[in-house]
């Protein structure tokens, strides 16, 4: 019965302008993506690769010395681009696209001076981890429309097309007469909710798949983005995720249909739902989330920053008394120059992770409010199935994070290795001699985290799946209450 | 059979739509409920269709209470509206077939279609044509052909006739008798007094949602009903008095 009503329903769709509306829109929207994202992932692999090359040739030129490598650093680690962006910009240009894993002076002195008759000393600072604001190639920040993502088309389309079809599903039966003569038969109400649910859920998902599939054609084969198994898992996804936030909607335009008088009604109260719960919410609200805990002013920052240098120098009271010197076991000078500088590479460090972790907390916090709208939540599982947006940053660095240490590491176990060394390697003097293999050191690559991502988005699939199972039991309680008149 | 016991009706909990009903329809036989607007006719059909709960007593369909086990009353029942409103974009034939599947019938032939259209009057020209082109009488005709086609043992009508032109009328009364020949129940609600006089077996006048006077085919014959009618109606008379 129910297969019987969906039939009868899909009849009706097809045969209306609004399906012949959806089908070109869905067709013009996901043609101009496949075109809007042309040679883009191409591009920025290229430019990746560039700045990956180029950083690790500045690598190699600190070959020479190990203290060189314990001054500077690894360099630039870059974030990898993903091969699904046309699904999820992700806001990926107002995100710093590298870590900067180096010596932020150029000099690289914390403090040198010259006693009368004496070499000079020069207490040289280490590289330590810092966080970039924002894309520094950045220029223009007005909103990009010629790239329209897969993301920008389900969370603000697929809505409206779902109230096009469903706000006259049950009011304009009603209106029609047609809703009585159908009910007059032994014919469950959950049957006919049910038929109109698959009717209108299958005359929008069919073309929307058949667009989707036309985009991920042109993609492929001109477009240059190559898709392998992880890819098509990480799309199949996406698919499912945009089919189960279709639900949702169709579910509340039956909600409101059965709820409402008439279907100009519905559609009024159903497009004003629309606007405030898809359109508004996600950015206003993330705005004013955002303003409610601001992170640190730049001055408050360097207050901050310099209260704290100004705490660890207090620690250290032989600041200009005697240098480090190339003695072997190392003198308690050295060792003591030698923790100096660690603490203080290891407080720049802390200072920036702060700071980085106040902004991650700010959005997060904004990111949790905004998904009161299952607009902005299924824009997040799309960004993180794409493995694009915040919570790819996020990714990259922990991953960054994991690398750091593992670098550090490596420098410590090398110099340990050298019998020759004083074994205090963060000072010129305390450090090794011998060049360091290239080959040997550690290098950062951004990998894809398909088990990461999918853990991304198993939450926020979960709310999406609830907000359909709860809208879905209110329009079926809702039409199995209402009096027929 | 059709049988309603004390059935009653309040919205809201204080507008009274129907009253204690109390009315019986054999199988052959046609009752007419004639009734101004608001006395309670199609409150009564929209209860004995469960489209509205009754406040307290019940209806029956072959000794099925409607309200307790509507799906399996509803196999039972066929329902006419005043403005049979079908499917625009089908045909004539896709709406039969449709609301046929819909009463159960779960195989239904070409022919079977074409010759409930016909036997309801509609033209073979009509049959593929979409009905947003049909006229009311037209749409009048297959809202029968759906009843009959569904096979059901009682048929209720709620204003079939209201707007139909004389020989629509009587083509559709014509109808009617032959539902009745069948042994079908007919419920008919209608404020037309010439044909409720015409097809009745008999009639029930609900005046505010109370059955004021049941009149049989002899006293229709005998009586003039008009006068009768417009009297309780207007509300002139208590049914005590008139009695």
């Amino acid at each position: 019965m129910v297969l019987h009503i969906a039939k009868r329903e899909l009849y009706d769709h097809f045969n209306s302008l609004r399906f012949a509306f959806t089908v070109l829109l869905f067709l013009a929207l996901m043609i101009a993506n496949a075109i809007g994202y042309f040679g883009e992932y191409n591009t920025r692999l290229t430019e990746y690769r560039t700045k990956v090359a180029t950083s690790l040739d500045k690598m190699k030129g600190h070959t020479y010395s190990l203290f060189s490598f314990m001054q500077n650093g690894p360099g630039q680690l870059y974030k990898k681009p993903s091969v699904l962006t046309f699904c999820a910009d992700g806001g990926e240009r107002f995100l710093p696209e590298y870590v900067e894993a180096s010596n932020p002076t150029t000099h690289g002195m914390i403090a040198s001076w010259q006693s009368p008759g004496e070499e000079p000393v020069l207490i040289r600072n280490n590289w330590h981890l810092r966080y970039p604001q924002s894309n520094p190639n950045l220029w223009d920040i007005t909103p990009d429309y010629t790239n329209i993502s897969w993301s920008a088309i389900i969370s603000l389309v697929l809505p409206f097309i779902a109230i096009l079809f469903t706000f006259d599903a049950i009011a304009g039966e009603r209106e029609q007469g047609t809703l009585r003569l159908t009910l007059s038969n032994s014919v469950a109400r959950d049957f006919v909710l049910v038929g109109k649910f698959l009717g209108a859920f299958l005359s929008i998902g069919i073309p929307f798949v058949i667009a989707v599939l036309i985009n991920l054609f042109l993609l492929y084969t001109a477009g240059g983005v190559p898709l392998g198994t992880n890819e098509w898992g990480r799309l199949g996804l996406i698919l499912l995720v945009a089919l189960i936030y279709l639900s949702i909607f169709i579910a509340l335009g039956l909600l409101v249909s059965s709820r409402a008088s008439r279907s100009s009604v519905s559609l009024t109260i159903l497009l004003l739902i629309w606007v405030v719960w898809v359109v508004l919410t996600p950015s206003t609200l993330g705005s004013i989330a955002s303003g409610l805990q601001p992170t640190k002013t730049i001055e408050e920052l360097n207050s901050y920053r310099y209260q704290q240098r100004e705490n660890l120098e207090a620690q250290y009271p032989f600041y200009k008394g005697k240098g480090p010197t190339r003695a072997s076991p190392a003198t308690e000078e050295t060792l003591l120059w030698a923790e100096y500088v660690r603490k203080e590479a290891q407080l720049n460090e802390q200072l920036h992770q702060e700071h980085l972790t106040d902004q991650i907390a700010q959005i997060n916090r904004a990111r949790t409010i905004t998904r009161i709208s299952p607009a902005s939540i299924v824009q997040y599982t799309i960004e993180s199935l794409a493995g694009t947006g915040f919570s790819h940053h996020l990714n990259f660095l922990v991953a960054v994070h994991r690398y750091a240490p593992e670098f550090r590491q490596f420098l410590l176990d090398t110099d340990q290795a050298d019998p020759k060394s004083p074994h205090a390697p963060y000072v010129l003097e305390g450090a090794s001699e011998l060049p360091v293999p290239f080959a040997d050191i550690p290098k950062f690559e951004d990998r894809d985290r398909v088990s990461t991502d999918l853990n991304a988005a198993l939450m926020d699939i979960l709310l999406l799946v609830l907000f359909f199972v709860v809208l879905s039991a209110l329009a079926y309680l809702s039409f199995l209450r209402v009096d027929i008149l | 059979m059709l049988e309603t016991r004390d059935l009653t009706k309040v919205y809201d909990g204080t507008i009274l739509a129907v009253n204690k009903l109390n009315v019986r329809v054999d199988p052959g036989e046609i009752y007419v409920v004639l009734g101004a607007n608001g006395a309670g006719k199609s409150t009564t059909i929209s209860m004995l269709l469960n489209f509205v709960d009754p406040t307290s007593g019940t209806a029956l369909v072959n000794d099925i209470e409607i309200p307790k086990f509507p799906l399996e009353a509803k196999k039972h029942l066929a329902y006419v509206s005043e403005n049979v409103e079908l499917y625009r974009n089908f045909t004539a034939r896709q709406n039969l077939e449709f609301f046929a599947k819909l009463g159960g019938k779960k195989k239904i032939t070409r022919e079977e279609l074409d010759e409930t259209l016909a036997r309801v009057g509609l033209p073979e020209d009509a049959f593929k044509r979409r009905v947003k082109t049909f006229s009311k009488g037209m749409r009048q005709r297959l809202g029968i052909a759906i009843a009959i086609i569904k096979g059901a043992d009682a048929v209720l009508l709620d204003e079939p006739t209201s707007g139909l032109d004389p020989k629509g009328g009587a083509d559709f009364l014509n109808l009617l008798r032959e539902l009745k020949g069948e042994g079908k129940a007919i419920f008919m609600s209608t404020h037309d007094i010439f044909r409720a006089k015409e097809i009745a077996d008999r009639i029930g006048i609900l005046v505010g949602g109370n059955l004021v006077r049941e009149l049989t085919r002899q006293e229709i014959e005998t009586e003039d009903l008009e006068p009768l009618y417009l009297r309780y109606v207007a509300g002139y008379e208590s049914e005590e008095e008139v009695a």
